[in-house]
């Protein structure tokens, strides 16, 4: 049983190929948090007042509340105060108008990651909201999605543009004293992404945001409202790499769904932020809130997500079924190595009549990381015939990782059919023993096993993505590969 | 963590005055364990009583047992209390919480009653009394261990086998006012040795009663242990009780829950696999109507490398009843090989039923095979179609598919009185389910 050893010997081995520090000038505040910062950070983006107010509750409500204990993971203690809430790269008082005012050092910090900004973006049909840090630097195909009547554009426009959309939704689905971390969140956020699909509109195309996070010692607070109004569908693709260093980043985001009568919202997302080196020094602490509202009838919502980043992740996208008829699913692959720390799920919360959910969890776990799958399904008295299908497995490679199931749930409706499925395993020798027996070599037989478990979460993710995220399974099984 | 305050401080703070004023009016011969009491008090006293947002306690609220008016002993004998099964047994009465009778004469077992342990005897309880849990994660085995009414402690000798199995009753006065009760069981099964043990938690009626028993159980090499927990309880009873079992190498456990009845019932089940080829089986049933509350958490730790673990809990839950199930299985980090299948079925049969639950497991090591499985639902409108249309009423449909969808479970039970006397409580179930199903 030496070949599964192997390649996660050479996973381990990877160095974190999105690795690099982009040396640009920031203009940011010096760590800390008050009151103060906060309207800073309300000034610099000339927000209405209702905002500033906003923000200020948030961070009330956030100072009265405790960190969360319950997650089974290990961290040091954050000092909150020891955080840099703001920083924009700089000459951006009026925003770039073209590609041509853009900080060169940005564009080559997207070409090494290979984002789509301009041709490519075009080839691949995406309309990039590139996200450096704090702020939008460019956007692209406005015309198209305005054509279409979807606004698609940063939070801090919409905050400006649209206030009647951004007062009516922001925090409709994630209240700002949900958790600690969205309190926070609500209080600091920096910019983020804002789409508004119209009635009756399937939008032209599938829209992605790139997150980086990149000034050193800046925590970075994404803010993401999407709003599908009735009837229309949109698809949405979020992918994250970070440079690599060595003290921990602390990002906290929040993404609000809501999906109105009849309407589609397909999210996914590919997270690979830098996990921490061999040692469990640096990476990532990724604890996100992430929630949908199926707030009509025949509505839908559909996560889709990839984790392979971050040392620890703490993100339970879920989905409110509110509506009639409503549909949740939750598809997910977990990759876990080194020390990396992973605790994520969802939580389906069933409310109207004939909604229904799936649950489609893979967990890999590899090194000395630990992955957990918390979920929650929970079928209020009223929601009859509530439909719930559930199903976590973990595989593990490595005698020294751990992977756990924490399933809830609560049934209120006799009605209501719910089922839950796990199984945990390793790569079997009778597996093994089978495709060898075939002619498959040990070490391709592994890295089919392992794509062949993550299958049934990669056919649900777009193309783009789903070449993206084989490719980086494909990388983690290199050894095995040849 | 920042501390609330904790709404039942003031039962807790009665509580731990409770239970020293108890300790003080027992007898002289339980002066001995006067010091394991107060250690197991102070522990109490400094631990919180568990409120909604203590996870274990998620679900269960203990308000039954604070409004509960229990905090009273009763030692007035009376001999007006319901009887355990009735079977060729050998049987050990606790009445109001206190050793009342025991008719145990077999060669292969040793039986010492707390209250009249001699020397030796006293030296061997205190060898084993409290060694299988960790008080502080269990407030209420910790207020068992500070007040230690009464208790016994059963030894099976090296490679020797009862020639019937023991029942141990836990009974009360059937009338008179409130009052709680507390006693241990040890049970130490030595290498080679096999035991039956039956526990029978009887009804005791309108009369409130809330019983805390804590049951710990060492199973030696290669040895064997079936045990029937059989929470037969009234409407007005509250129980909390926690079985904790620690296996060596080679060993076999196996239980036998069913629970129906009662208040509040919380049932902790903790199973340590510590040897080798230790294996074990938790087989349970519930049944909870009327505003019955019925809470199991069993927790298997996979300590020891190539031992199995088996669960199986079924529940049916009827009018406003509420079951809670919590099913934990660790795979320590060595314990590779190691083979954990637990399984929870539910069925609603009411709106207003309610069931809460959670299979965790918790893996450390690669090379092993766990599943879990759970499912909340209601009886197939298919299946009773069919029954229907093949000239079967619908309540009698009713009935059968209740019935089948547990006696998978209960029909594991060997000792056939028992299973015959369970059988009996869950038929009234069914019948109460089948006629409100089709009132």
């Amino acid at each position: 049983m030496s070949t599964p050893e192997n390649s996660v010997d050479q996973y381990i081995k990877r160095e974190y190929q999105a690795g690099f520090i982009t040396d640009i000038e920031s203009e940011a505040l010096e760590p800390g948090l008050n009151e103060d910062v906060i309207r800073f950070i309300s000034a610099k983006k000339n927000e209405p007042e209702f905002m500033l107010n906003w923000r200020l509750k948030a961070y009330r409500e956030w100072l009265n509340m405790v960190e969360p204990q319950w997650a089974h993971v290990h961290y040091p203690k954050i000092d909150f105060n020891d955080i840099i809430y703001y920083s924009a790269p700089k000459s951006q008082k009026d925003g770039p108008k073209s590609l041509d005012e853009v900080d060169p050092e940005l564009l080559k910090t997207y070409e090494k990651l290979g984002i789509p900004l301009h041709e490519r973006a075009a080839l691949a049909g995406v309309a990039v909201d590139a996200v450096f840090d704090s702020v939008s630097v460019a956007t692209t195909f406005k015309e198209k999605l305005s054509e279409a009547g979807v606004i698609f554009c940063s939070i801090s426009e919409a905050v400006r543009n649209h206030p009647e959309l951004v007062e009516k939704y922001l925090g409709s689905v994630v209240p700002v004293r949900d958790n600690y971390f969205a309190a926070l969140n609500s209080a600091v956020f920096s910019d983020g992404s804002f789409v508004y699909i119209p009635k009756g509109v399937r939008c032209p195309m599938e829209l992605s945001t790139y997150f980086r996070i990149n000034a050193a010692k800046t925590g970075q607070f994404e803010r993401t409202l999407i709003i599908a109004d009735e009837g229309s569908y949109v698809s949405y693709l979020e992918g994250c790499t970070a440079p690599m260093r060595d003290e921990n980043q602390l990002h906290a985001a929040v993404v609000e769904l809501v999906a109105l009568e009849g309407a589609e919202i397909k999210y996914s997302t590919v997270q690979n932020w830098y996990p921490g080196d061999e040692e469990g020094k640096g990476g990532i602490y990724n604890f996100v809130t992430k929630r949908g509202l199926c707030a009509g009838a025949h509505s839908k919502i559909s996560w889709t997500q990839v984790e392979t980043g971050s040392a620890i992740t703490w993100k339970y996208p879920s989905v409110v079924l509110k509506g009639d008829h409503s549909v949740g699913e939750f598809y997910s692959v977990a990759l876990t190595n080194n020390l990396q720390q992973a605790d994520t799920g969802t939580k389906m919360i069933h409310m109207g009549k004939h909604t229904r959910s799936t649950i489609i969890s893979k967990g890999i776990s590899a090194g000395r990381s630990d992955s957990s799958y918390r979920g929650l399904v929970r079928i209020a008295p009223n929601a009859e015939n509530a439909r719930n299908y559930t199903q976590c497995d973990s595989l593990l490679i490595g005698s020294k990782c751990g992977a756990h199931t924490f399933p809830y749930i609560e049934s209120k409706n006799n009605s209501a059919v719910v089922e839950h499925e796990a199984t945990t395993s390793k790569v079997s020798d009778e597996q093994l023993f089978l495709c060898r027996q075939r002619g498959i070599d040990a070490e391709r037989a592994v890295s089919m096993i392992v794509n062949g478990f993550c299958k049934e979460v990669f056919k649900e993710l777009p193309m783009e993505f789903a070449v993206e995220a084989g490719k980086l399974l494909e990388v983690s099984l290199e050894g095995s590969v040849g | 963590m920042a501390t609330q305050s904790n709404p039942y401080a003031d039962f807790h703070r009665q509580c731990v005055e409770a239970s020293q004023s108890w300790s003080e009016q027992l007898g002289d011969n339980l002066r001995w364990l006067d010091d394991a009491r107060s250690e197991g008090r102070s522990l109490f006293a400094g631990l919180e009583l568990p409120t909604r947002k203590t996870e274990a306690w998620r679900y269960t609220p203990i308000a039954p047992i604070v409004q509960g008016d229990i905090l009273r002993l009763r030692t007035t004998e009376s001999a007006d209390a319901p009887q355990g099964i009735t079977g060729d047994f050998y049987t050990l009465t606790f009445h109001n919480g206190q050793l009342a009778a025991s008719n145990i004469d077999d060669s292969a077992l040793e039986v010492i009653p707390f209250s009249s342990a001699d020397a030796a005897g006293q030296a061997l309880i205190k060898e084993y009394l409290g060694k299988t849990f960790d008080a502080a994660r269990h407030p209420f085995a910790a207020l068992n261990a500070g007040t230690l009414q009464d208790g016994a402690l059963i030894r099976v000798r090296k490679d020797s086998k009862a020639l019937k199995p023991v029942q141990i009753v836990h009974t009360a006065d059937v009338s008179g006012e409130a009052a709680s009760s507390y006693n241990r069981v040890i049970v130490v099964v030595e290498s080679g040795a096999k035991l039956e043990l039956l526990e029978t938690y009887v009804d005791t009626h309108e009369r409130k009663v809330f019983q805390n028993t804590v049951t710990e159980v060492f199973l030696a090499a290669n040895s064997t242990m079936t045990h029937y927990a059989l929470n037969c309880e009234g409407a007005n009873q509250i129980h909390t009780g926690c079985v904790f079992i620690e296996q060596q190498g080679g060993s076999h456990y196996e239980q036998h829950a069913f629970a129906t009845g009662g208040a509040l019932k919380r049932r902790d089940i903790n199973v340590k696999l510590l040897g080798q080829l230790a294996s074990c089986k938790l087989n349970g049933v519930y049944l909870a109507g009327g505003r019955e509350h019925v809470d199991f958490h069993t927790t298997i730790e996979h300590v020891a490398p190539h031992c199995v673990s088996e669960e199986t809990y079924k529940g049916i839950i009827n009018g406003k009843g509420k079951a809670v199930f919590n099913g934990r299985v660790h795979i320590h980090r060595d314990a590779q090989q190691s083979s954990a299948a637990m399984n929870n079925n539910n069925l609603l049969l009411t709106n207003t039923a309610e069931v809460n639950t959670k299979p965790e497991l918790e893996i450390y090591a690669d090379d092993v095979k766990c599943a879990h499985g759970a499912t909340v639902g209601q009886l197939d409108d298919m299946a009773l179609f069919y029954f229907q249309s093949r000239g079967i009423t619908r309540s009698d449909a009713h009935r059968m598919l209740s019935r089948a969808f547990v006696e998978s479970v209960m029909a594991e039970m060997e000792i056939e009185t028992a299973h015959a006397y369970v059988l009996e409580l869950a038929e009234r179930f069914y019948n109460e389910g089948a006629q409100e199903a089709t009132a």
